[in-house]
């Protein structure tokens, strides 16, 4: 992590014979195309980028990357289906990758329908997608702003607010696994459950 | 929508995120001792959302500091 950039890396492949990596940096401020979010890149444009950062890392964004993606995220939409019609992953909830959970969380959201979907007859489908947008638009919102906030201390400038961020990536595992700990086959299940045996009425 | 509607029904909204009782909230109340952090307040909002039909983006959730700045927001964008 540094000033306006960060580089994520792993090694991939079978003997774990090839490095992945991710290069991320804070420009454009406005991405210069509307119809595309690709872009190609000058000869040594990466490796400037990431001058003076440790030697793997300017070893690694040494070569020439041919192109740069824009990263992208979405407004929170508030509907998320009409009449029979109904979206889900990016279409609904696009965000930064930086908690990777684009991927996850559309699949949260088919295991969703899959769990509601089965017995709805088709003038049930307005409720049961009511359901299916009520269990998945907080989640997801949040997972969206929590990867936006989480750009900004990936990317900060050196100064007393480092201490806290690095502080704060010590308690990964607490501050973070209402992301990695949901359950959203049994979150499912449970309001399945909930609305065909509802609780009685108080006394 | 009159002002006491939506207190009483941001009330048992605030209720079924936090489980403060509903005589405990006042407009004056800062939303960080119901125990609201920067994203359970998004629960409330999405809960509010739903409940008043209204879209509260997160930059003006952000700005909102005590009961009645919510409140405020409902009121005026359900005018």
């Amino acid at each position: 992590m540094g000033p306006d950039a960060h580089l994520l890396h792993y090694a991939i492949g079978g003997n774990a014979d090839y490095v992945n990596f991710f290069a991320v940096v804070e420009y454009p401020k406005v991405w210069p195309h509307a119809d595309k979010w690709l872009d190609s890149i000058e000869p040594g444009e990466a490796a400037a980028a990431f001058a003076g950062w440790h030697p793997a890392v300017v070893e690694m964004v040494a070569q020439h990357l041919p192109v740069r993606w824009g990263l992208f995220g979405t407004r929170p939409l508030l509907n998320w289906y009409r009449g029979a019609v109904v979206i889900l992953g990016d279409a609904a909830h696009a965000m930064l990758p930086h908690h990777g959970q684009g991927a996850n969380t559309t699949i949260e959201d088919a295991i969703t329908l899959a769990e509601l979907l089965p017995g709805t007859a088709l003038d049930g489908l307005g409720p049961m997608l009511a359901k299916y947008q009520s269990l998945r638009r907080a989640r997801t919102r949040k997972i969206q702003r929590s990867s936006w906030i989480t750009n900004s201390l990936l990317h900060l400038p050196d100064g007393p607010q480092l201490a806290e961020r690095d502080q704060r990536v010590t308690r990964f595992p607490e501050d973070f696994g209402w992301i990695h700990q949901f359950d959203a086959l049994q979150t499912a299940h449970n309001a399945t459950q909930t609305q065909r045996h509802p609780a009685p009425p108080h006394a | 929508m009159q002002q006491t509607e939506i207190e009483t029904a941001f009330a048992e909204l605030v209720e079924n995120i936090t489980g403060t009782q509903p005589a405990r909230i006042d407009r004056d109340l800062n939303l960080d001792k119901l125990g609201l952090d920067s994203l359970s307040k998004i629960d409330l909002a999405v809960a509010a959302e739903d409940r008043f039909g209204i879209a509260i983006p997160d930059e003006d959730l952000e700005r909102f500091v005590v009961v009645g700045d919510l409140l405020d927001y409902v009121h005026r964008t359900t005018a």
